[in-house]
């Protein structure tokens, strides 16, 4: 340590140079993490699995013992739902046989069923405010690559942006820089959809590129489209909440994602990996 | 005897006790060391996996705090530039090799910060709460904003003032607040460490 002291100053520009022989070494682009990575991020990903156990075993507890007083309560009402929705759903099955018809004359098809998934759950969040990227459980071990489309509960949730040995790290559908290429479902138009930092406060998206004759209207829902090279075609991403005109011959579009990224907590990972061609898929 | 040979004191007070030192500094330094990366490496080690998971709760408005941050500067301030360039390095790796796309970003900003945090401050009444708040917040306002430089400026995304509102200035303040509680607990830890080890 005195040795160091006495050559203070080469020391730190030592660490500054380490410093960006690292950024140069790995800023090549290669999201999957080496095995020195891998093995740090095994150590620590096993410690952050431990501690977010831990604080789900208590607050399942802990949710457990202040909801007893509510689910009396709530059976009531529960039941009375019940009897509303069996109305309602009768007034579905009507529909759905028409739902049927008109989607085989959109060029649209609902792939979910049948693309590979595996559910996974989030171990840890990153705590730097500029970025809502987590981490999940499963990596390479379980066939885990970059690029893999992400889903939640509602839809599209984001995309694997860097894969270890056990663990993966996702890029969530917020995030300012993001893009995804969208379609609404009803009138088929197109356009980007990308977080902002103007909306994420909001929980918002924004959907670009809209044609100026686009029927887009509020209430529509935005799936991923069949341009994208990174997601299945047929996701959905969210609902519009607003139409308004940008710069030039453009509109734009408010959506309000269907998934709830405050209370994420499984994902399922999408493991059949798309690119261009994915129409060959079906 | 004199007063002075029965107060103990020798005709060289100062030669021979000097030796004593010397040889007690050299065995000494190295346990401290010792103690030193092991307590700071547990706190550091412990901070990222408690803000990864069980801190994420204490997020106001979406807006975490960077404790690491606070850490590093409150300990730069209470020790020197070259430790506090060391502490930085290893916590801006941690957080490059699990959440970074190239790593070395964090790195080098938190090493510099570490390297600088501890000039300014050099002398001064450490149980005095100013000076730690005051690195605080210049540290935070000039971290987040470089991180913002290279991450989002270079890449195109030029809405500076609306980063500044939505997310620098609120880290800055609540870092200010915690900056208190954490500062104390650094200090206190440091304290005992310089007692038992002597101080640099």
């Amino acid at each position: 340590m005195d040795l160091i002291r006495k050559h203070k100053k080469i020391f730190i520009i030592g660490l500054c140079v380490l410093s960006l022989f690292l950024m140069a070494f790995t800023g090549r682009g290669s999201y999957t993490q080496g095995p020195i990575r891998s093995s740090i991020g095994f150590v620590f990903t096993s410690g952050q699995a431990l501690f977010s156990n831990i604080g789900n075993w208590f607050s399942e507890r802990i949710g457990f013992l202040t909801n007893m007083n509510n689910l009396q309560r709530e059976n009531q009402e529960l039941l009375a739902q019940v009897e509303a929705l069996q109305t309602e759903l009768n007034r579905m099955l009507h529909l759905q046989e028409e739902n049927v018809t008109l989607s085989n004359l959109v060029d649209l098809h609902r792939h979910y069923d049948n693309y590979g998934v595996i559910g996974a759950n989030i171990i840890s969040h990153n705590p730097s405010n500029w970025s809502n990227s987590f981490v999940i459980n499963i990596g390479q071990n379980r066939g885990i690559a970059v690029d893999m489309a992400v889903l939640a509960p509602g839809g599209l949730a984001g995309r694997v942006s860097s894969v270890g040995f056990n663990y993966a790290v996702v890029t969530p559908l917020l995030e300012d820089g993001l893009a995804v290429s969208g379609q609404s479902q009803r009138t088929g138009d197109w356009g980007m959809v990308s977080g902002d930092i103007n909306l994420s406060s909001y929980n918002l998206l924004r959907m670009d590129y809209l044609d100026i004759s686009a029927g887009i209207a509020p209430g529509d829902a935005v799936i991923t489209s069949h341009m994208s090279s990174i997601y299945p075609p047929g996701i959905l991403i969210g609902n519009v909440v607003e139409i308004g005109q940008s710069t030039g011959n453009l509109l734009y579009a408010t959506i309000r994602p269907s998934v709830d990224f405050s209370s994420l907590s499984s994902v399922l990972v999408i493991t059949d990996i798309f690119d261009n061609s994915f129409g060959n898929v079906d | 005897m004199t007063v002075g040979e029965q107060a103990g004191l020798t005709r060289n007070p100062l030669s021979s006790r000097t030796r004593e030192l010397d040889l007690q500094s050299t065995n000494q330094s190295e346990s401290e060391d010792f103690m030193r990366v092991l307590i700071f490496s547990i706190i550091i080690i412990f901070n990222f996996l408690l803000s990864t998971t069980w801190l994420q709760g204490i997020a106001i408005g979406g807006i975490m705090p960077n404790i690491a941050l606070i850490i590093l500067v409150c300990y730069a301030l209470l020790r020197d530039d070259i430790e506090g360039a060391i502490m930085g390095f290893f916590m801006g790796l941690l957080a490059d090799m699990l959440f970074g796309n190239i790593i070395g970003v964090s790195t080098l900003l938190m090493t510099l910060l570490g390297y600088f945090a501890a000039k300014p401050f050099r002398e001064f009444f450490k149980e005095n709460y100013i000076a730690p708040l005051l690195l605080v917040g210049a540290s935070t306002l000039a971290y987040e904003f470089l991180y913002y430089v290279v991450n989002f400026l270079l890449l195109g995304r030029t809405d500076f003032w609306r980063y500044l509102v939505t997310i620098i200035l609120p880290t800055t303040v609540y870092n200010l607040v915690l900056c208190i509680f954490i500062y104390r607990a650094i200090y206190a830890i440091n304290n005992k460490l310089e007692d038992k080890y002597g101080k640099i």
